[in-house]
């Protein structure tokens, strides 16, 4: 028996499409999304004290310090959202409950 | 008067979203988040890390609202960009992460189907595409994806993974030819 190509085609992506198939749940994805939304805005409008040039700075730093002190590199591993979030928290001086962030906020540790 | 579109409402609930609406955030997620949930799983084949991508998508649709531009994309073409991008970001990660020794190379694809769903008659056939599909280049999974799970035309494909149309016409033809066997199977034993 011979196909049509197209058809053969249409079959490979039928198949493809029930092999990925699974629930999904659309609510609890909305719900996740607007939850890390609001934590987000919660966290950053109250950072006044240093733009983003410091807190990049700051984070530099806070890499290189970890890698050398031996810190949860995995941890910084973020993604780009967290490593920002992070690197202006920390730059405005809001990361302060471990050594690292103490040594560069000048704190002691 | 022209029939109103689903481009036309989605770009309009990205005006809303670039006001500030969360109620059109909700109704993006309701429209494309299972598509995105889909093809984020299959491409980094596993669901948690998936979930991620797809929560990173609609932050970040969040915050660039306003550069949105219908002239240029319709609004699933550019949700899909931004999972393409994501989903390579993951990648190398996980490649690096590899590498320096924080992840074991056995967890890169990790089994999405607890034991009881195998069990099930004709899973196994399903088991076997998912396999072939992991051992896809990753470009032509992607597209194939794109395509199949998504449901994108193939210049969105291409717009979406920043590609010729023609390059990713190459891309559906191997990926296509490479499960072809698995989809005769499939047809000589349904």
């Amino acid at each position: 028996m011979t196909h049509d190509p197209s058809d053969i085609d249409q079959a490979v992506d039928a198949l493809v499409k029930r092999a990925s198939a699974r629930e999904t749940d659309e609510a609890g994805l909305s719900q996740a999304v607007l939850t890390r939304l609001a934590a987000e805005e919660r966290r950053l409008p109250a950072l006044p004290a240093f733009g983003p040039g410091v807190a990049a700075a700051s984070f530099a730093m806070l890499v290189l310090m970890a890698g050398a002190g031996g810190y949860a590199l995995p941890d910084l591993l973020l993604e780009g959202p967290e490593e920002q979030a992070l690197a202006l928290a920390f730059g405005q001086g809001q990361v302060l409950d471990d050594p690292v962030s103490r040594f560069l906020l000048g704190r002691g540790g | 008067m022209p029939e109103r579109t689903d481009q036309d409402e989605a770009a309009e609930w990205m005006a809303a979203i670039a006001r500030g609406e969360r109620q059109a955030l909700a109704l993006l997620i309701a429209r494309h988040g299972r598509g995105l949930t889909l093809m984020a799983t299959r491409y980094l084949g596993g669901e948690e890390e998936a979930e991620e991508v797809v929560q990173d998508v609609f932050l970040r649709v969040w915050r660039n609202a306003s550069r949105y531009d219908p002239a240029r994309a319709k609004v699933s073409t550019w949700l899909y960009r931004i999972a393409v991008n994501l989903c390579i970001d993951r990648q190398r990660k996980r490649a690096f992460r590899r590498f320096v020794g924080l992840e074991d190379a056995a967890q890169e694809i990790p089994d999405p189907e607890p034991g009881a769903a195998r069990r099930i008659a004709g899973q196994q056939r399903l088991d076997q595409v998912r396999a072939a599909m992991d051992r896809l280049p990753q470009r032509q999974r992607m597209a194939l994806l794109l395509s199949a799970v998504a449901g994108l035309d193939t210049a969105s494909v291409a717009e979406a993974m920043g590609s010729s149309r023609g390059a990713v016409e190459q891309l559906l033809v191997r990926a296509r030819r490479t499960l072809r066997p698995l989809a005769a199977e499939d047809e000589e034993t349904s």
